[in-house]
């Protein structure tokens, strides 16, 4: 699994915009954990791509449901601004579409 | 290989055990067709097939083994009879199983061609048999949606849909389970109208493993299954995961207890289910009104400090129903085998083998440093080692046994396909099934097996009205026989037909210019002719045999494995083949000898005695190729003559005398040596078909020793005493 932030990712506007490419699976759970770690805390507004991601099981959807939630408990910015397949339908399955990809008032 | 592509290759490998399982089952059940543990063993395999490929989301799969499980669920409660047609309807549907694996396995979703001919044909036999069933059945089913249980006070939720509630346990996700998998797996018994993931437990980032599950799922699904087959789709997570499965049209207090069970801290889950249309408001606020009135019956005062649990009320009310999916779990323990395996990757068991045989020869070359230093408790250590590492060699080769029963069962299907083909009834009879070697012999024994079986059959094995007229049964026989034999296994396939062809045999090799037509053959000699390349004394080839690219390859296929083959027959009574086979083709207890300055293992298991040959006997022996041992005649060969070895001064000759079978010979060699745990190492390509030589090994003086091929030697010796004694006019 690969992360990256976009060029987009600035500290001082308080944008990031991680892209994961890869597997989101049990078997890198904790690896992406450590991952999202180091921008928590550094940025405000969180945009994902995960149009790369090949894979994802419920453990990778679950680190995205907690992430989302303890962002938006700090008064923060969620979204999943591009997704593939995989990710529709893994969280279409869930019903989290409208959680994790569509604006929060 | 990834992670994910080690689970596939799990999967892959138990259909294959669970398909032979079924086949073996189906096999056994046209003797004992009503043998309900049988058809017990039968009803799972396909049941955990169905589940592993739900799991995978393997939909071609799941499909069809629903529709054969169903028919083996109305089997095995005495619905539908087991018969031979029935059987033959599952032996197809085994083998289409089967093509159904290797599709979705490669990545193929649908069918199409031949393949999708056959799932629809099949699907629809096997449904006809549902079909003569099927009004009885929707009566049952109709009686379990609505009164699953004796009636019980309370009325009803107006919701039409079944109500799943999944609370899976902390390790659930390291323990290999996927939720997604089982949701995906739902909506093949019908529509998830609606999906509530249950995050209440998320912790805070920080404290977040994301390893661990924190979240279940309420789930509404519309379905006209059984609660069986609902319950069923959660077989395999029954220890990860606490259960609720409430059919349509429950009644209040069984949502009471849903919400009593399965709330957590500051979850409302009466809302929850509100929100998603399992209960309306007004069943909710007139269940909480219920559980208040039960409190206040208990206390019987009206006000409470606590209110009790609605479980705590129904039990003492009676009307708590025992929870389903707690007696289902109970059941399917009790189904689940007690027997405990570990599987290992078998690369892995050959590494194991490999280091175990480097033990063995450095354990060999400290023995012999040991002995030079001529110190006795290192020495009396030593010899501690050696049988310690003797006994992990013998365990680390057991690994790699295997019974070779079920290599024979996989012929009753053959013998059952084939016999019907030939219009020849015939039986197959097994024994010594329970006999063990290794696995690698096992794989690559099976073809040769199977082609002689095929020949017994079609050549062997005459024509009913034939056998009519010779006063035999009208059922012809093969028997296949595994024993343990001098350090070897025999296996023995024996018919009870004809008997070979003997002038025909004969007839034919002069036709090919493999003897010349005035050439004295013993019965025996002339039976081994089929064993020559493209013989066959078939005059017709048939889809089974007869095309002469058989025999021969049997054999060669059986000397690679450094094993041997032998034909008997008795005319009007049927032949026997005998194939003799080393147990194992890794590390054997050996016999060292030397001559002259090169040593040689025997594998001891052939060696019968030793004997010190004086020098008159030395003296006589040089003149035949017999020696007279207690009366008997010996033949003999000496290793010096046959590796082309200097004569020297000797003091003594000793002979070892080796018996393989029936057969004894003696092997004369300079000095003995002692036994020596013998790590085989195999022969270069270039060194592959020497006649005498099986093998090589490594001493612990570092020195090579080669492996003495002990059965051809035993061949040459029989065969030159034969002329010897033709020579002497003894024959």
């Amino acid at each position: 699994m690969m992360f990256t932030k976009k060029k987009g990712s600035n500290k001082k506007t308080g944008l990031c915009q991680p892209k994961l490419s890869g597997d989101m699976t049990i078997y890198n759970a904790e690896v992406l954990k450590q991952d999202l770690d180091t921008i928590i805390s550094d940025y405000q507004n969180f945009k994902f791509d995960l149009s790369m991601v090949e894979e994802i099981d419920t453990s990778g959807v679950q680190i995205l449901m907690a992430f989302a939630q303890s962002v938006r408990a700090q008064g923060k910015e969620f979204l999943i601004e591009e997704r593939n397949d995989a990710i529709s339908n893994a969280l279409a399955r869930y019903q989290l579409i409208p959680l994790l990809c569509e604006e929060t008032e | 290989m990834s992670e994910s592509d080690d689970v596939i290759a799990v999967f892959a490998e138990e259909c294959v055990e669970l398909l032979s399982t079924s086949e073996s089952a189906l096999l056994q059940l046209e003797d004992d067709p009503t043998n309900e543990e049988i058809i017990n063993n039968l009803f799972r395999a396909f049941h955990t097939v169905k589940g592993s490929s739900g799991l995978f989301g393997f939909d071609l799969l799941v499909s069809f083994t629903h529709v054969a499980e169903n028919v083996l669920d109305e089997v095995r409660n005495e619905k539908i009879a087991m018969n031979g047609d029935l059987i033959s309807l599952f032996l197809e549907s085994r083998d289409h199983l089967s093509d159904l694996v290797d599709i979705s396995l490669s990545g193929c979703t649908k069918l199409s061609g031949e393949l999708a001919e056959r799932d629809k044909s099949l699907l629809s036999l096997l449904n006809g048999y549902l079909e003569s069933n099927e009004s009885s059945k929707t009566q049952n089913t109709e009686a379990e949606k609505t009164s699953p249980e004796p009636e019980a006070e309370g009325a009803r939720v107006k919701n039409t849909y079944w109500h799943i509630s999944l609370r899976f346990h902390e390790d659930a996700l390291k323990n290999g389970i996927d939720p997604a998998s089982f949701i995906n797996y739902l909506g093949n018994l019908g529509e998830i109208m609606t999906l509530r993931v249950i995050d209440n437990k998320l912790p805070e980032w920080e404290l977040f493993d994301a390893e661990n599950c924190y979240i279940g799922f309420e789930i509404a699904l519309d379905s006209r299954a059984t609660k069986i087959e609902i319950e069923d789709v959660f077989d395999f997570v029954r220890d990860d995961c606490d259960i609720s499965i409430l059919a349509p049209e429950s009644q209040i207090t069984d949502y009471l207890r849903l919400i009593d069970e399965f709330s957590e801290k500051d979850m409302k889950l009466g809302d929850i289910l509100v929100s998603i249309g399992v209960l309306t408001q007004q069943e909710l606020e007139d269940s909480l009104d219920l559980q208040q009135q039960l409190a206040d019956d208990l206390t019987g005062d009206g006000v409470s400090e606590r209110i009790p649990s609605i479980g705590e009320v129904m039990v003492q009310k009676q009307v708590v129903k025992k929870p389903i999916v707690e007696a289902a779990a109970k059941q399917q323990r009790q189904i689940n085998s007690s027997t405990q395996s570990v599987r290992v990757n078998a690369e892995k068991l050959e590494e194991l083998i490999n280091l175990v045989g480097e033990l063995v020869i450095s354990g060999a070359n400290a023995s012999l440093l040991s002995d030079r230093l001529a110190d006795t408790g290192l020495i009396e250590t030593m010899e501690n080692h050696s049988r310690l590492v003797e006994e992990i060699r013998d365990a680390a080769l057991s690994l790699r046994m295997v019974e070779i029963g079920d290599t024979f069962n996989k012929f009753k299907r053959v013998v059952r396909e084939v016999s019907k083909s030939l219009e020849k009834p015939i039986s197959l009879e097994i024994h010594g099934g329970d006999t063990e070697l290794d696995k690698t012999v096992v794989e690559k024994i099976s073809d040769p097996l199977m082609h002689l079986i095929r020949n017994a059959m079609d050549h062997g094995i005459e024509v009913p009205s034939i056998r009519e007229a010779a006063g035999k049964k009208k059922e012809g026989t093969v028997k296949l026989d595994a024993y343990h034999d001098s350090g070897s296994i025999v296996i023995s396939i024996q018919d009870d037909g004809g008997g070979l062809p003997k002038e025909k045999i004969r007839l034919k090799a002069v036709e090919k210019g493999l003897i010349s037509e005035t050439d004295t053959l013993s019965d025996n000699d002339i039976y081994r002719l089929i064993f020559e390349p493209g013989f066959s004394t078939a005059d017709q080839v048939t889809n089974i045999s007869g095309r002469g690219v058989g025999m021969d390859v049997v054999r060669s296929n059986i000397e690679a494995l450094r094993g041997q083959v032998d034909v008997d027959s008795i005319p009007g009574e049927g032949s026997t083949f005998k194939i003799r086979l080393p147990l194992t083709l890794a590390i054997i207890d050996g016999f060292q000898v030397r001559v002259g300055d090169s040593h040689y293992i025997i594998p001891l298991d052939m060696v019968e005695e030793c004997i010190e040959l004086e020098d008159k006997q030395t003296d006589e022996m040089h003149k035949s190729s017999y020696v007279k041992l207690r009366g008997n005649i010996l033949p003999y060969v000496r290793l010096r003559e046959i590796f082309s070895i200097e004569e020297r001064q000797l003091d003594r000759e000793n002979i070892v005398v080796i018996r393989i079978g029936d057969k004894k010979a003696g092997i004369v060699v300079d000095e003995l040596l002692g036994e020596h745990q013998t790590v085989i190492k195999p022969l270069g390509k270039v060194f592959e078909n020497l006649n005498s030589i099986s093998g090589a090994t490594i001493l612990g003086s570092g020195e090579v020793a080669l492996i003495v091929d002990v059965p051809s030697l035993v061949n040459s010796c029989t065969a030159n005493i034969k002329d010897s004694l033709k020579a002497e006019g003894a024959l």
